[in-house]
């Protein structure tokens, strides 16, 4: 069977794992009315990497998926413009940040008095050690 | 529109809410590759070792 052109992409999969978090909540054809597709097979389109995800529709999948919409964001560019773009994209305007990505800068301004700290090494291992349990 | 400068009290300060800068980009880049695809919110263990280590 022939490869889908976006079926390694992390949106296709981001998709399918978030759809499947959402199962005891909502159907797959609810999710796609709330995004306002009107071919509710679309998801499953996307989720199986036979077409990307419009740029456009981030916002609106992004609410029905109840999930970050920077997050979403990051991985519609990075599946319809590629690394290279998309990495381009983000040093003239910055990467889209998310609400808990926030969240973390604010805890890190206040734990270190707002006088914007490296990452050093030793911080690294221990966040590591906490978070990526 | 929130006005900060009401709610500051005297001895404490309100985390900035300016732009990122590059270092703080390098933070959430290194929590990136951490967490991969999840973007989880700062939990209590997870602040307390950002106070330690930045401590």
């Amino acid at each position: 069977m022939a490869k889908k052109p976006y079926q390694d992409t992390r949106l296709a999969k981001f998709v399918e794992a978030r759809l499947l978090e959402l199962k005891h909540k909502k159907t797959q054809a609810e999710v796609a009315e709330e995004a306002g597709f009107v071919n509710p097979n679309m998801l499953t389109i996307i989720k199986k990497g036979s077409t990307k995800l419009p740029v456009d529709r981030v916002p609106a999948l992004a609410a029905a998926l109840d999930c970050d919409r920077a997050l979403l964001l990051r991985l519609a560019l990075e599946q319809s413009e590629g690394s290279t773009i998309t990495a381009a994209i983000y040093e003239i305007i910055g990467p889209p940040i998310t609400k808990n990505e926030m969240a973390w800068i604010i805890e890190i301004r206040a734990a270190s008095g707002d006088t914007d700290p490296r990452l050093t090494s030793r911080a690294s291992a221990a966040i590591r050690a906490v978070i990526g349990k | 529109m929130m006005n900060n400068d009401k709610l500051v009290v005297e001895g404490f300060k309100l985390p900035s809410t300016a732009p990122i800068t590059p270092n703080e980009r390098d933070w959430i880049d290194m929590l990136r590759c951490i967490v991969g695809d999840a973007d989880p919110p700062p939990t209590l263990l997870g602040v307390q070792a950002l106070r330690r280590a930045l401590a």
